[in-house]
């Protein structure tokens, strides 16, 4: 069975990446009507791909317009999108036949990326607890690595009334050990916000280290993220590292920073997991060194879709990649109005 | 001349009488609609350069363009009243003479989205006896001081009157000596801009407009659509007045998805005749998401099977989403075209209608009244009368000013 097999890869066996990218795209073909209609449409059927980088990606925009699910029994839980995206309050809603899958593929990558040198570490989550955001793929995730992961300490400190800096910051003070503070980027924004008002700093002891995620869309405030890194160590110590997660609702698997892995600020992800950056008009892939769309495979997608096609932007390197950002809503020139600057008049 | 007011405006082009001014300009636009003319073809060849529009589109364009200048006189005679009243006191009324004076010095910011769009404001600051200083866009910096040459090497007195430079966004030393400030781009820039103008000096801002097509019952037909095709091709969509959308009523010859459908096939047979710009990756980017939304949320999608050259996405409801641009209209069936009222509820500027004529005009009054400021023709958007109200406003009405005689 394919879930077996997936599970083994995520333990640790070999895989042969091509053969199983074809297995699991004659899966879905089969299991997911809008996929195979979607596949139909551009003349590409399981007898005809024989090479895995022609398997077409669906769009994750797929995943706000139809059920895309290729699972052969009901699904057992529903994460959904945030759904922050410009002018658009849908949500997209990703389908688990089986979260023991995404367990067993979310534990070896954080493992990798986030805990490389330690085996359990206190974990202080900017984010709600499943109970609290029962559709959030992200606190979903926490929770299995807090866990698999979490030492004695581990606590959640955002709640419907969003960050709780202040029992988050009483809880830091008496940090003697390093720790790990996981949450969304825009959490540690209200957090560092929080703590420059109040002219408090802190400082953690080395190994301590943040993993971000997400973006700033219909937020207040957006930085850069090195002007975040910058700002959390100015906050929390100079020796914290910072690692960013790249990932989604509709993946399965995330991509990070190798900065605590492989000492780089470009990203990977496990081997399961392929990254290409495509020509936005052919759909073909570009060189190294070129923006692109950013293309995912991701094989522990196997009830929904292992094939996506994001709304970023990224240049792929030969030991990483680089994530440039999100697709402008549109980039007119001149007097004719933008998309995003008509919307924004519409929402004023 | 000989009259002693002659000599109130400091400007060189004072005591130069109008129609003198105007015969020059003819001239030049004489010269743009020659595609032979080794200045035209440098034009051309510059604009191609850095905008990548398709090379015939440029040169049609152009002689469009700079041809309204032909108009100015027409302009004046309709917003002065005169145009004699910028060389002497005219009767304006029983028993009061004016005299118009220009602004003596007209400060332009130009944006990149239509080439040639300089060549009238330009002119006008001259046919208003004043200079000009010009800014022309990155996008496309090079047409501004091939018009000034043009004029120079027609009539020098004239062309050291254009001043053409890309001065620094936060200089303010372009506006400080300026009778009039006349500025295009995003509402941002306009905002900027704003806050150098001197205080007294009119500021003419065109800032972000949405335009869109209406095509009434008795106009849905194959020519219609071909024409639509045409205008959404034009400046691949990035004029002000190019449609983002269409509306198109039920109950004509052709149904409103047999209408897209056949925008589209003209779309596909335009992106041969003018191949679209080559887009930047965000472009490509934001284009392909809203492709792919289509897909799934459309009733009907019409697009080549592979590419972004264009698209036309169909709705059998109505609706309204700007386009992404790049030849992306998106059309909503509507029983009858009021069905159109409220959905893109401000900054509307042209609304293109195709029908009969009176009941143009019947659309022309209700939109109107929700502020659009031009109802054009389909297939004729960016072929703007010289005589249009620009953004619904006077052009040479608000800058010039006037000396009243009692009699």
């Amino acid at each position: 069975m394919l879930k077996d097999q997936l599970v083994e890869i995520f333990g640790g066996a070999p895989l042969e990446f091509e053969g199983l990218a074809l297995e699991i795209f004659k899966f879905q073909y089969r299991n997911s009507l809008p996929y195979r209609r979607f596949c139909e449409a551009r003349s590409k059927r399981p007898e005809t791909v024989t090479r895995w980088t022609d398997i077409p990606h669906l769009p994750v925009t797929a995943f706000k317009k139809a059920r895309i699910y290729a699972g052969t029994e009901p699904p057992v839980h529903t994460f959904l999108t945030s759904g922050t995206t410009a002018g658009s309050e849908e949500r997209g809603a990703h389908h688990f036949q089986d979260v023991d899958l995404y367990r067993a593929a979310a534990l070896p990558v954080f493992k990798r990326f986030v805990l490389p040198d330690v085996e359990r570490i206190p974990m202080f989550m900017l984010a709600m607890e499943p109970a609290q955001n029962p559709t959030s793929s992200l606190s979903w995730y926490l929770q299995q690595q807090a866990e698999a992961f979490g030492a004695p300490g581990t606590g959640w400190f955002v709640g419907p009334e969003g960050l709780q800096a202040e029992r988050l910051v009483e809880a830091l003070r008496s940090v003697r050990e390093p720790v790990a503070l996981l949450g969304t980027a825009f959490a540690f924004v209200h957090l560092v916000d929080w703590m420059a008002e109040r002219g408090l700093q802190l400082e953690l002891p080395p190994g301590t280290r943040v993993m971000e995620t997400g973006g700033f869309k219909g937020k207040s405030r957006t930085v850069e993220r090195s002007e975040l890194y910058g700002l959390i160590r100015a906050s929390l110590g100079r020796a914290v590292v910072c690692v960013n997660q790249y990932g989604m609702t509709e993946m399965s698997s995330n991509c990070y920073d190798q900065t605590l892995s492989a000492g780089s600020v470009l990203k990977a992800g496990p081997d399961w997991v392929r990254i290409r950056m495509l020509h936005p008009e052919t759909l073909h892939e570009v060189e190294l060194g070129q923006p692109g769309i950013v293309a995912v495979t991701d094989l522990a997608n196997l009830y929904s879709s292992a094939f996506l096609l994001t709304q970023d932007i990224g240049i792929q390197h030969p030991d990483g990649f680089e994530i440039l950002g999100r697709a402008p809503g549109s980039e007119a020139r001149g007097c004719s109005i933008a998309m995003d600057q008509f919307l924004a008049a519409q929402r004023g | 001349m000989g009259e002693p007011w002659d000599d109130a405006e400091a400007g060189v082009l004072s005591g130069r009488p109008v129609d003198s001014i105007l015969a020059v300009l003819d001239q030049v636009a004489d010269r743009f609609a020659d595609p032979a003319d080794p200045l035209v073809q440098e034009a051309v060849r510059q604009i191609r350069e850095s905008t990548g529009l398709a090379v015939p589109m440029i040169r049609e364009g152009l002689a469009d363009q700079v041809g309204r200048i032909r108009g100015i006189g027409s302009l004046l005679d309709a917003e002065l009243g005169t145009r004699y009243a910028l060389d002497r006191f005219v009767e304006r009324a029983p028993g009061l003479w004016g005299r118009a004076w220009g602004p003596g010095l007209l400060t332009c910011i130009f944006s990149g989205n239509v080439p040639g769009i300089p060549a009238f404001d330009m002119a006008l600051a001259l046919a208003l006896k004043s200079s000009c200083y010009a800014r022309p866009p990155q996008a496309e910096p090079h047409f501004a001081s091939l018009f000034a040459q043009a004029v120079s090497e027609i009539d020098p007195v004239l062309g050291r009157e254009l001043h053409v430079c890309r001065w620094a966004r936060e200089d303010r030393q372009p506006y400080e000596r300026a009778g009039g400030v006349m500025a295009y781009g995003s509402d941002q820039t306009m905002s900027a801009i704003r806050t150098m103008v001197p205080p007294g000096v009119p500021f003419l801002a065109h800032g972000a407009r949405l335009s869109f097509a209406v095509i009434l019952q008795e106009a849905a037909t194959a020519e219609t659509a071909r024409y639509l095709a045409k205008d959404v091709a034009w400046y691949d969509q990035q004029g002000c007045v190019s449609p983002h959308v269409a509306y198109v009523e039920r109950g004509g010859d052709l149904s409103p998805t047999e209408f897209a459908q056949v925008v589209g096939e003209e779309l596909a047979r335009l992106a041969q005749e003018w191949p679209r710009a080559s887009l930047t990756i965000e472009e490509g980017a934001a284009l392909r998401r809203e492709r792919d939304a289509a897909e799934w949320e459309a009733d009907a999608l019409f697009a080549p099977p592979e590419g972004l050259d264009w698209a036309v996405i169909h709705s059998e409801s109505c609706g309204f989403q700007p386009s992404p641009l790049g030849r992306f209209l998106r059309t909503y069936a509507v029983d009858r075209w009021t069905e159109a009222f409220g959905r893109p509820p401000q900054l509307l500027q042209t609304v293109a209608v195709a029908g009969a004529p009176e009941r143009r005009l019947l659309v022309a009054e209700q939109f109107g009244a929700l502020g659009a400021s031009r109802i054009a023709q389909v297939g004729a958007v960016q072929r703007l009368h010289p005589v249009w109200h620009h953004d619904g406003r006077a052009t040479v009405a608000a800058l010039v000013r006037w000396t009243d005689v009692d009699l």
